[in-house]
């Protein structure tokens, strides 16, 4: 064994091989070690809920802050995302207070705290969910956020999560008649159109500054379908945030443009529209048929998604919008 | 003669080269129209050509190099093992590099690679200060390189020449740089390692 | 009787390795959970020690495969990234990550770049420069990867990964990173240590090493063999920290006192890997304490310390040339 052990330290080729050799074993071996441990799901509370809950995206934040305010136990929430504090995005921005931990990337604060569940989101970076993972006690991974009926689902499991199904279910169940009652108005507004061989409900495209558009897949397109417009990008067939091309937009001709505001203006945008190539020609431009809701509304992961679509409604189907 | 206290180096048949024919363009008029002669042991030879003529491009053809257009170089032996070019020649560039701190001691046992391969023996280092001592310079032995003068680096250089014990010494201006001390201790040593049998070939700006 | 060697500095070799130890403890308790020094158990096993083992082998590792670089090109300006293996292993991140592959799969990708581009260069060693070849490989992969970084410009999400990556990260970094790097470390690191002799030999250049009866060409390769397999190591475990492998062995060779010999490469690489250790552990510290919640990224650290104190190190050596040298 000894010699054998010589004889490769002796030749280089040897070492080099060997070397690479054991790194891809090593390889192997870690990534199917993550694989069977990889944690999903999320689990009900057993006998003794959670007491002290961290959540590391936006779209948990919202959510537990609800739950937890609706069962009058907000002090739960002990760390929540650092996007919790800015108002473009969040709807929890200058209501929580500088003591509650903030998961922005370093990691250790949120360790000391040691809590008993962490709400992880599948979109969060590898660095926050190997990190925390290891040390939690219970984790909750939240894996959709592409329809109202996800919303609605991830409101249900995080009750569960916490041990709170009670003052989940009733948050749901708001949310849900709030969005039977969103499309009946909706429908009677269609109805109450003038022309029924004309097309009543107008093709809709969303707008940021960069060429990317919400396509199927998204809850933009749920809002869009519930406010009574069709959204010429799941038409089209595409689906999630996809960049398109000036000719694709041609083709689309959306009659009105739901404004992305978070990162420009509605009159940097609008400026923008009208000289980019393609959307300039668009029905939409010409006709200066906008609607520009509050971002943070408008890519809520929680149920204030919904405050859109009147104003959306409106400027779909009573031919407003500037 | 002196004894200069190269005990390492022993009387011996030694192996001599002879050039034919040998051509390389473009390196001066020395070796344009192929060069013939032959180098025989025992002796000292002189090259000696105006700067630029292509002396150097003849030694580093002989030290293997560089390779000729045209022409052999053939070894005239004396049971030398022509498979360790090592043992066979030992070259002096005609400059001296050292762009990184190396030591004197480092560089004179680097010229017995070929014993000791990496691991030195006290024979190694007995050898190379030997060669200091023979140039005058042993007292620099643990000194850096690039804390020396042009002349001490000149023989700090021919001394890991020296060292490597070669059949043939192929030196490229061994007196540049060096004062008229320096110069005839650098001679009287030729001559004694000549005497000794080895090949040696010195190339000098006329 | 054997003759006296003139002594070798040993002693600032262990002085070093003393103070990167110190450093790693120092590295240790301190964080931003607590005071410095504060001990608190949980944070330092689950966070902090498998992190800051990964800076001080990163580190290192980088400090030694500049220290070889520097010796075999014999330029104390050289980095281990001019063989091109960095680029490789950047190319091959961001070329995953654009396809959309999870970030997990990161070290895999460097891994396998740094491995093709380690091929690459031996390959292409044979008939040409090293360098040129090097060269080659980082500019090719540079416009490759902005290529790709473009196409993923509109997803900000994948576009920060990529970043983050190049940028050199250690967050969230643990013990599977270490032992994925650990094989190749180990390689790198032996064959550097029976390449030592030679290398000081090839200090001569080149051509008077051919004439001593040294094998040039195979111990090229060998010693591009060894940074390179040092460079996938310490990218695989760490990602990028540029200036490590440049500043490591420049201070490391500096070290020495006036009476002393000059090091050899063994010990310039002992020195080296404990400077180099020094240098990401520190930056790493600051880089997860410095802005806290917010977490800055190591390699920009490093940057940011070496760039500047490398260029303090080449104003010094002018200054010393000046002023000291005896020249005919």
């Amino acid at each position: 064994m000894n010699s054998y052990f010589n004889k490769i330290i002796k030749n280089n080729k040897l070492i080099l091989t060997t070397s690479l050799a054991l790194t891809i074993a090593v390889f192997c071996v870690t990534y199917y070690n993550q694989r069977i441990n990889k944690q999903t799901g999320c689990p009900t509370a057993e006998n003794v809920p959670p007491v002290r809950i961290a959540s590391t995206s936006l779209a948990s934040d919202e959510l537990l802050a609800r739950i937890l305010k609706e069962a009058g136990q907000p002090d739960r929430l002990v760390a929540v995302s650092t996007l919790a504090d800015n108002p473009a995005y969040s709807h929890l921005a200058g209501t929580l207070d500088a003591t509650r931990a903030r998961i922005g990337d370093n990691l250790e604060s949120i360790a000391a705290l040691k809590p008993d569940l962490v709400v992880f989101a599948n979109f969060n970076r590898p660095a926050i969910t190997s990190a925390l993972g290891r040390m939690a006690t219970r984790t909750c991974w939240l894996e959709n956020f592409s329809s109202l009926a996800d919303i609605h689902r991830n409101t249900l499991m995080l009750g569960d999560a916490i041990g709170l199904p009670g003052p989940a279910r009733v948050i749901a169940d708001h949310f849900i008649a709030d969005i039977r009652a969103a499309e009946q108005a909706t429908n009677i507004l269609i109805a109450q159109g003038r022309d029924p061989d004309e097309a009543k409900r107008p093709r809709v495209l969303s707008f940021d500054g960069s060429g990317t558009v919400m396509a199927a897949g998204t809850t933009f397109d749920d809002l869009v379908a519930l406010s009574g417009g069709i959204n010429a990008a799941t038409a089209a067939g595409m689906t999630g945030w996809p960049r398109i091309t000036a000719e694709a937009v041609a083709g689309m001709a959306p009659e009105v443009i739901v404004l992305l505001t978070d990162t420009r203006t509605k009159e940097d945008l609008v400026g923008s529209l009208e000289v980019t190539p393609g959307w300039r020609d668009t029905p939409a431009v010409k006709n200066r048929r906008y609607v520009a809701p509050r971002p943070a509304d408008l890519l809520a992961l929680s149920p204030e998604v919904l405050s859109v679509i009147p104003s959306m409604r409106a400027a779909f189907l009573t031919g407003g919008g500037t | 003669m002196t004894d200069f206290g190269l005990a390492f180096m022993r009387r011996r048949p030694c192996a001599g080269i002879s050039v034919r024919q040998l051509r390389m363009t473009g390196r001066g008029d020395l070796l344009a129209t192929g060069f013939s002669t032959d180098f025989h042991p025992a002796k000292i030879h002189y090259i000696e050509a105006p700067n630029g003529a292509g002396k150097s491009s003849l030694l580093s053809c002989l030290a293997g190099l560089d390779s000729p257009g045209s022409g052999t170089i053939d070894v005239q032996g004396a049971g030398i093992a022509t498979d360790d070019p090592a043992a066979l020649l030992a070259w002096l560039p005609p400059h001296d590099d050292f762009p990184l701190p190396v030591s004197v001691i480092d560089v004179v046992l680097a010229g017995r690679w070929r014993f000791h391969r990496g691991s030195p023996a006290a024979s190694d280092i007995t050898a190379a200060i030997d060669c200091l001592r023979s140039l005058g310079i042993a007292e620099l032995s643990a000194l850096s390189v690039d804390s020396l003068s042009t002349g001490q680096r000149r023989r700090v250089n021919l001394a890991r020449v020296f060292a490597q014990d070669a059949d043939v010494l192929l030196l490229d201006e061994p007196f540049s740089g060096l004062d008229e001390v320096a110069k005839r201790r650098v001679d009287d040593c030729l001559n004694w390692i000549a005497d000794l049998g080895r090949t040696v070939i010195v190339a000098r700006p006329r | 009787m054997t003759p006296e060697l003139p002594r070798r500095d040993a002693a600032t070799t262990w002085i070093l390795a003393l103070l990167a130890g110190a450093t790693f403890t120092l590295c240790l308790m301190s964080g931003v959970s607590g005071e410095l020094l504060e001990f608190n158990r949980d944070v330092i096993t689950n966070f902090r020690l498998p992190r800051t083992t990964l800076a001080l082998v990163s580190g290192g590792l980088l400090g030694v495969a500049g220290a070889l670089t520097q010796n075999l090109f014999r330029n104390p300006l050289a980095s281990p990234s001019i063989l091109g293996v960095e680029a490789g292993g950047s190319l091959a991140v961001t070329a995953l990550l654009v396809a959309g592959a999870q970030p997990h799969f990161a070290p895999a990708g460097a891994l396998g770049g740094a491995t093709a581009a380690l091929l690459f260069i031996l390959v292409f060693s044979r008939k040409s420069s090293v360098i040129l070849g090097g060269l080659a490989l980082t500019t090719a992969a540079g416009s490759i990867g902005s290529l790709l970084l473009s196409l993923a410009l509109s997803d900000p999400g994948r576009s920060g990964q990529i970043l983050q990556w190049l940028m050199g990260s250690l967050a969230g970094r643990g013990w599977g990173d270490l032992g994925r790097a650990l094989p190749m470390a180990l390689a790198g690191l032996v064959i550097m240590w029976r390449a030592g002799p030679a290398l000081d030999t090839m200090l001569l250049g080149s051509r008077v090493a051919r004439t001593v009866g040294l094998d040039v060409t195979r111990m090229t390769r060998v010693a591009v063999a060894s940074v390179a397999l040092l460079t996938a190591a310490a990218i695989t475990g760490g990602g990028l920290l540029p200036f490590t492998g440049l500043v490591a062995p420049h201070l490391g060779r500096a070290m020495t006192g006036r009476n002393l010999l000059p090091i050899k490469t063994r010990h310039l690489c002992v020195r080296s890997f404990a400077l180099g250790a020094m240098l990401v552990m520190i930056s790493d510290l600051i880089a997860r304490t410095a802005a806290a919640p917010r977490e800055l990224e190591t390699g920009v650290i490093t940057g940011v310390i070496g760039g500047p104190f490398f260029l303090w190190c080449i104003y010094r050596d002018q200054l010393r040339e000046k002023s000291g040298a005896i020249h005919d």
